[in-house]
């Protein structure tokens, strides 16, 4: 699947990046210690080989292309992270109830499910349930 | 394994859960006959650190017996929020309403040492003290059958020898390590510092044999000198703790550095002073209730109280002298 | 001795000891709730009570603790803790191909035996192990991390290279925050939250869970159809367990072995446990680890619940604890003013019997209450996909929070479960991810404190016996399979073992 290679090339910008980062790492002031850049730094060439190295399989390989293309259904995907990021976000603005709520019947509509019943009583039992579990019990406040 | 070992992690949680006594709590209490404005609910202490270290230790057995102590009988419960060494926890407390129902406790750590290293929002000038609780001091130990017996023979050899004397501590930049660069400041003496990530891994490089000595708290260590493995050379505090009484002080034997770590309650700044009062009285009064003296105990805790001011002045102090051991140890500029 | 015996057999103890345990498995299974909480949680209750039960319960939250991760982690891939994350590379396919009741079926009994196994040890034998477990300096500590890295080919399935570049990007981000030995910050960015680092738990649960649900989403998984995998109620015959002797027994040894070995947390010891079991199964085994097949949830389960009697050692003869549980359960003993250590079999030895009494029964009740709660939990898997998912989600990001009462650990969830879908999009194995991170820190510290220590000597790595033998296995293990692959992919060979790369 050469559309992999795209995997890979994202990598290495990142790695771009990354290096640049490691290099504004202070050096370290005792002489026989590694200091905090020498790991990273390490670990960042690791990738870029490793990367290159796939890619370059990728380039030559012999072997037939296996598997189909990838599905990948972007709306669904998009929907979801959105639905995903507003709950995030909503915590530090709206009690966590709400929110959850919202998050749960959002999440089941968009699965699919269509009795009215269903939809709000699962939303609202799974919100007593967190509110007295994690509240009352354990004390989590989620303020 | 991301987590730290808390330095103090041997130490566990005492006393009484908040959930043990929130149901005795608002609904017993007796309001005094005076019209106290304050506290009128429940009050959070945020512990800068995950349940189970001393920080958090001491709180939760203040906060058990406190409601006795304060007025209304209101509770305080403990909310820990961990992380970046502490820094979250007391920044929070710093950006917190001045209105007293958000405190804090906090250590030598985040208030006198990070804010040089990691540009925090808040330092010593800018909190508002409560008092100090807790103070341990801390010691250096060596095995059992290291050459040295006492502290002069170490240092003979140490000064004859810079640069090979290894000891292990619980972690880089915190007060045992910089109490020993303010050490080799003053004498001019080298040594290796092996940062580990706690106390108990310290403890255990040392028993190990892959470091020559550790520098830990009090009662870090104190299982193992009980047991005689190991022998504390000299004490790095400011006194002697329990169990170390015959154990010399850096300044008894003429070397001019005395830190301890330790634990105390704070404000937000321009928390009004009735409210510090209050709180200080009610503090006060808790860290003296026998229960909390026989927990503090049993965890090998001594209770060190002082009073704002002071309290103040020894965060200022020690926030002080850190930057200067700081800077010429070359961890900051 | 009768004594221990009497102080263990009363019913205020038996009662505690089972709640302990009851709650541990609890703890453990909800994902974002570990058992390290729960013990935190509860000392405070035991400060009021006598000795043994006390113990007896936090004890019994330690060893339930182990094995509640697995449920979750075999019925919706969620490893409850750290401790089950090697358990869904086997266990989630085995519930996925209809066996669930099976996977759980075996990881309640090699939690049993892996327990015993390490108890039976502990006892016998406690006071010689301590002083091997201190023998590890950095330069050990290194040797076994880097060999921990290794199995990274093992647990990427057919994808070795992506294994590689995601195990590597594992460490990376484990170098995010304050560096271990100079306290400088790294990679920040200016976040006070990323001075700690990326939090464990919450990027653990967004990559295999939240990850999960999104892509059942998008694989517009519809209502009670499709993929329905039906419960079945299996029974596991006694012979069949016996079968496996040899995997139980193995994986019970490596758990013991690294939970002497204070500083080792028991993700290490069931990846560990699991590359091992499948380099002794028979070859054409060997392709089927990670499809679903008992020896990788029996090599995870049992590893992770003999940790418990290992790391029990090192806490009990030296004081010291050799994880984050035990540092808590330390606090939990000295409050009952018990100071482990090595007076401690002098001064308490009573109390010492009578906690491994309470331990080898904890962990019975752990047996029983596995194989009943079997029957009603794995109906959650019946539960209809549409509805399942949004609780599911929802409990993972709720959980994330109540770690460290963070808002940001929620966002690391969500991040790592977008992550983790986009790479398993393309093929890219997820568990090395977690490797990385895991053994990251350890890696490099202890590099760091061997150059400190032997001042720049690095020769030291392999001139210690231990370090050198765990650093040449890792290098062999490491570019043997890789160079294999890489050769026959040149020359175009299809059928290839285990390490073959792809696409």
């Amino acid at each position: 699947m050469k559309g992999e290679g795209i995997v890979n090339v994202v990598m290495l910008i990142f790695c771009g990046f990354m290096l640049y980062a490691v290099e504004r790492l202070p050096v370290p002031a005792a002489t026989d210690e590694l200091g905090p850049a020498f790991y990273p730094r390490l670990i960042v060439y690791a990738i870029i080989v490793f990367n290159v190295l796939q890619l370059i399989v990728l380039v030559f390989t012999k072997a037939k292309n296996k598997g189909g293309n990838i599905e990948f259904h972007f709306g669904r995907f998009l929907i979801m992270v959105v639905i995903m990021t507003a709950y995030v976000f909503s915590l530090s603005h709206i009690d966590y109830k709400i929110g959850t709520f919202l998050l749960i019947l959002s999440l089941m509509v968009l699965l699919g499910v269509k009795s009215y019943k269903l939809l709000l009583s699962v939303s609202v039992l799974a919100v007593g349930a967190i509110y007295l579990f994690f509240e009352l019990l354990l004390n989590v406040h989620i303020s | 394994m991301k987590s730290l070992f808390k330095k103090l992690a041997i130490v566990g949680v005492a006393a009484m859960f908040i959930g043990g006594c929130s149901s005795e709590g608002a609904s017993d209490s007796e309001k005094g006959g005076e019209e106290v404005s304050f506290p009128k609910r429940d009050i959070e202490i945020i512990v800068p650190y995950a349940p189970g270290g001393t920080t958090d230790t001491a709180s939760r057995a203040l906060t058990s017996v406190v409601s006795e102590y304060l007025p209304g009988g209101y509770n305080v419960t403990v909310v820990n929020k961990e992380g970046g060494a502490g820094v979250i926890g007391t920044t929070e407390v710093f950006n917190a309403k001045a209105d007293g129902y958000k405190i804090g406790m906090t250590t030598v750590g985040p208030m006198t040492i990070k804010p040089h290293t990691d540009n925090t929002s808040y330092s010593p000038d800018t909190i508002e003290p409560i008092m100090q609780v807790v103070a341990t001091p801390n010691v250096l130990v060596v095995k059992k059958d290291a050459p040295w017996q006492t502290y002069e023979e170490w240092f003979e050899y140490v000064k004859a020898n810079p640069g090979e004397f290894t000891y292990s501590t619980t972690g880089a930049g915190l007060t045992q390590h910089i109490t020993m660069e303010a050490f080799s400041a003053e004498t001019g003496v080298k040594l290796k510092h092996v940062p580990y990530e706690g106390g108990a891994p310290a403890v255990s490089a040392l028993l190990g044999g892959h470091v020559d000595g550790a520098v830990v708290q009090t009662l870090e260590a104190y299982p193992q000198i009980e047991a005689g493995e190991l022998r504390a050379l000299v004490n790095t505090g400011s006194f002697k703790s329990k169990g170390y009484e015959d154990v010399p002080l850096l300044s008894e034997v003429g070397v001019n550095v005395a830190s301890d770590v330790w634990t105390g309650l704070i404000a937000p700044p321009e928390t009004p002073k009735e409210v510090i009062d209050v709180l200080h009285e009610s503090f006060k009064q808790a860290l003296e209730d026998p229960k909390v003296i026989e927990t503090f105990e049993k965890l090998g805790v001594e209770p060190l109280y002082a009073g704002p001011e002071e309290f103040g002045e020894i965060m200022k102090r020690d926030y002080d002298l850190n930057e200067e051991v700081l800077k010429s140890a070359g961890i900051i500029q | 001795m009768i004594e221990a015996f009497a102080q263990v057999f009363e019913l205020q103890t038996l009662l505690l000891v089972f709640l302990g345990v009851f709650l541990g498995v609890l703890f453990s299974a909800i994902p974002g709730l570990t058992a390290t909480m729960g013990i935190a949680l509860l000392i405070p209750y035991t400060f009021s009570l006598p000795q043994v039960p006390a113990l007896g319960m936090l004890l019994g939250i330690y060893i339930g603790g182990m094995y509640g991760g697995a449920i979750t982690a075999i019925l919706i891939r969620t490893p409850g803790t750290p401790s089950a994350a090697a358990t869904l590379l086997d266990g989630y396919p085995m519930a996925a191909k209809g066996q669930a009741g099976k996977a759980l079926n075996f990881a309640t009994i090699a939690s049993f035996v892996g327990g015993i196994i390490s108890c039976v040890i502990l006892i016998l034998v406690a006071p010689q192990l301590a002083s091997f477990g201190l023998k590890f300096g950095p330069a050990e500590f290194f040797a076994l991390a880097v060999f921990g890295l290794s199995i990274v080919g093992t647990i990427s399935g057919k994808h070795a290279i992506k294994g590689m570049v995601i195990a590597a990007l594992g460490l990376l981000i484990a170098t995010v925050g304050m560096d271990p030995i100079g306290g400088v910050p790294r990679f920040t960015f200016g976040s006070i939250n990323l001075t700690s680092g990326v939090s464990f738990i919450p990027a653990l649960i967004g990559l295999f869970a939240v990850s999960q649900v999104i892509k059942e989403v998008e694989e517009k998984v519809k209502g009670s159809q499709q993929k329905k995998i039906k419960f079945q109620r299996e029974r596991i015959s006694l012979k069949e367990h016996f079968s496996y002797w040899k995997d139980y027994l193995r994986s019970s040894l490596i758990g013991t072995f690294i939970g002497i070995i204070p500083g080792t947390g028991t993700s290490i010891a069931t990846f560990l446990s699991y590359n091992e079991s499948k380099r002794f199964a028979k070859k054409e085994r060997k392709k089927e680890y990670g499809t679903g097949i008992p020896e990788g949830v029996i090599a995870s389960e049992s590893s992770n619940n003999a940790v418990t009697g290992g790391a029990l050692v090192p806490l009990l003869t030296l004081g010291i604890p050799g994880d984050v549980v035990t540092a808590v359960i330390l606090g939990g003993l000295m409050i009952q003013g018990v100071t482990p250590g090595p007076l401690l079999f002098q001064n308490n030895g009573t109390l010492v019997n009578s906690l491994f009494i309470t331990l080898i029964i904890a962990n019975i009740f752990m047996l029983l209450i596995g194989l009943f709660a079997v029957r009603f939990v794995g109906k959650i898997v019946d539960v209809p996909k549409n509805i399942l998912l949004p609780i599911v989600v929802t409990l993972c990001f709720i959980g994330s929070y109540s770690l460290s009462n963070n808002l940001f650990d929620v966002w690391i969830a969500l991040v790592f479960g977008v992550i983790g879908f986009l790479l398993e999009k393309f093929n890219y194995p997820l568990a090395p991810l977690i490797l990385g991170i895991i053994l990251g820190p350890i890696i490099e510290s202890n590099l760091r404190r061997t150059v400190i220590e032997s001042s720049g000597d690095l020769s030291v790595l392999f001139t210690r016996p231990i370090s050198g033998i765990f650093l040449t296995i890792a290098i062999v293990s490491f570019v043997f399979p890789l160079l294999k692959s890489l050769w026959n992919r040149f020359k175009g060979n299809e059928e290839e073992d285990d390490s073959s790369l792809s696409a």
